[in-house]
């Protein structure tokens, strides 16, 4: 007794180009297989940094123990704006990374998928580039976006904590003014760091997404060249 | 003529080896089988923990609207407390999703040797590459960073208790030294946690990059054995 199954080949949900040649990497893909390293470097280093300025600020805080000095404490505040600074910039630089590893991945699956069709037949299938790879995309660079813009918010933040600091008579008598922009502009750009991570975090989901749908795609693809290999023989 | 294949060649994504059978998985590959799914439950349970300490303040908190050195002392001790579990239980996590990434290269090296036997091919395998010796390493370091961070933040609770459990009045400190002294390892600490977890964040990039290069060789040695040519060494 015999058994028939049917498979059922064509149903794509992804719309997909057809070719008489492999096509390369896309912009975006050749960007990550070139930027993946250059930008988690610059992402370790500069939380290497904020790591450096921590054990400053350290020293710091055992000098003013020891007797206070308006410049003293004026550098002590200015350095503990700067590390949350240094520390989510470096953050969004190796997120960066992270995202361009992920679009080399999907490069990788785009270029070794083309190749292999090539060697195996006429016709070469290329997923159309899905809606979740854009949506990647603009997340990383909204994301990175307001990364920047709060490093730059807390250098301004710094700034206003030296000025608050720099006259100041004694520990307890400081500008107020200049401190309470210090304080309001660190206390909201702490929501605008999370919210930047959050953002890069849920586009990294989105790239992983991607993947999946450009396995699905190839796992489709192979099933559809082992029958026409079949059929020919 | 037979023409010799030597045993290791250089390949466009790396050294890679020649070999009559598959390869099975490397002794790290093995741990992230185990591993990855302890370090993960771990994670989560000391992330929990930290959250069950910062209720414990915001509780201590509402009972010091009526001043005393013992509640003082323990909202004081919980702050760094709640620091250092809520670090640990993230590097713990990144520490498992490592793993997992691990095991995904462990899976693709194993089924890539399964496949080429299943055809009758030598298995054609890539040496370990030298992003997956950077990504081990930076795994390693931030992992032990993140410990040594929680070990300081534990530190900084003691002493902060020593310095608090003897005042006489709020923003008061009974022990002035010891309030000094936890003041500058709290300012470093926590700084060495967060680039703890971004030493991870760098090593899963690198992981990232292997599975790239992985991907790009497994690929091109499909097309090998489709075509029935060999790629030349490129040293």
């Amino acid at each position: 007794m015999s058994t028939t199954s049917t498979i059922i080949l064509n149903q794509r949900v992804d719309p997909y180009v057809e070719a008489d040649q492999s096509t390369g990497r896309n912009m975006i893909q050749t960007m990550g297989h070139y930027l993946w390293g250059p930008m988690t470097l610059m992402g370790f280093m500069l939380v290497i940094t904020a790591f450096a300025l921590s054990v400053a600020r350290a020293q710091l805080s055992v000098d003013l123990s020891e007797q206070f000095t308006a410049v003293r404490k004026a550098n002590f505040e200015t350095i503990g704006q700067l590390i949350p600074g240094f520390m989510f910039l470096g953050f969004a630089f190796i997120l960066a990374g992270v995202s361009f590893a992920i679009a080399r991945i999907l490069g990788a699956f785009r270029v070794g998928g083309g190749m292999v069709q090539e060697a195996a037949g006429p016709r070469i299938k290329t997923m159309i580039m899905p809606t979740t790879a854009w949506i990647f995309l603009g997340g990383m660079m909204m994301a990175m976006m307001l990364m920047v813009f709060a490093f730059f918010g807390h250098v301004y933040a710094a700034v206003q904590a030296h000025e608050a600091w720099i006259n100041a008579t004694g520990p307890n008598a400081p500008d107020l003014p200049f401190l309470g922009r210090a304080d309001t502009w660190g206390t909201w750009l702490e929501g605008i760091r999370r919210l930047g991570i959050g953002m890069y975090l849920a586009s990294i989901a989105f790239g992983l997404t991607t993947i999946t749908k450009a396995i699905r795609f190839q796992t489709l693809r192979i099933r559809e060249l082992a029958t026409e290999q079949q059929a020919v023989a | 003529m037979t023409i010799a294949i030597p045993s290791v060649i250089h390949t466009r994504f790396g050294a890679a080896r020649y070999s009559n059978t598959g390869p099975s998985q490397t002794f790290i590959h093995t741990i992230a089988n185990w591993m990855w799914l302890p370090m993960l439950m771990m994670g989560v349970m000391a992330i929990a923990t930290s959250v069950g300490l910062g209720i414990a303040q915001a509780r201590v908190a509402s009972d010091l609207t009526e001043f005393t050195a013992l509640r003082q002392a323990n909202y004081e001790t919980l702050k760094p407390l709640t620091a250092g579990f809520l670090f640990l239980g993230a590097a713990l996590i990144l520490s498992g999703i490592s793993f997992l990434l691990a095991t995904i290269l462990g899976a693709l090296r194993k089924g890539g040797g399964e496949v080429q036997e299943a055809v009758g091919a030598r298995a054609k395998t890539l040496t370990m590459p030298w992003s997956a010796w950077a990504f081990l390493g930076l795994m390693m370091i931030g992992l032990m960073a993140e410990l040594v961070a929680f070990g300081t933040l534990t530190y900084v609770a003691v002493q902060t208790h020593d310095a608090w459990i003897s005042a006489t009045a709020a923003g008061a400190p009974g022990d002035v030294d010891a309030f000094h002294r936890a003041s500058t390892f709290a300012a470093w600490a926590n700084p060495l946690a967060t680039a703890a977890l971004g030493a991870l964040l760098t090593g899963i990039a690198f992981a990232l990059y292997t599975i790239s290069n992985v991907l790009g060789f497994g690929f091109s040695r499909i097309r090998e054995l489709i075509l029935g040519e060999e790629e030349g060494d490129l040293s």
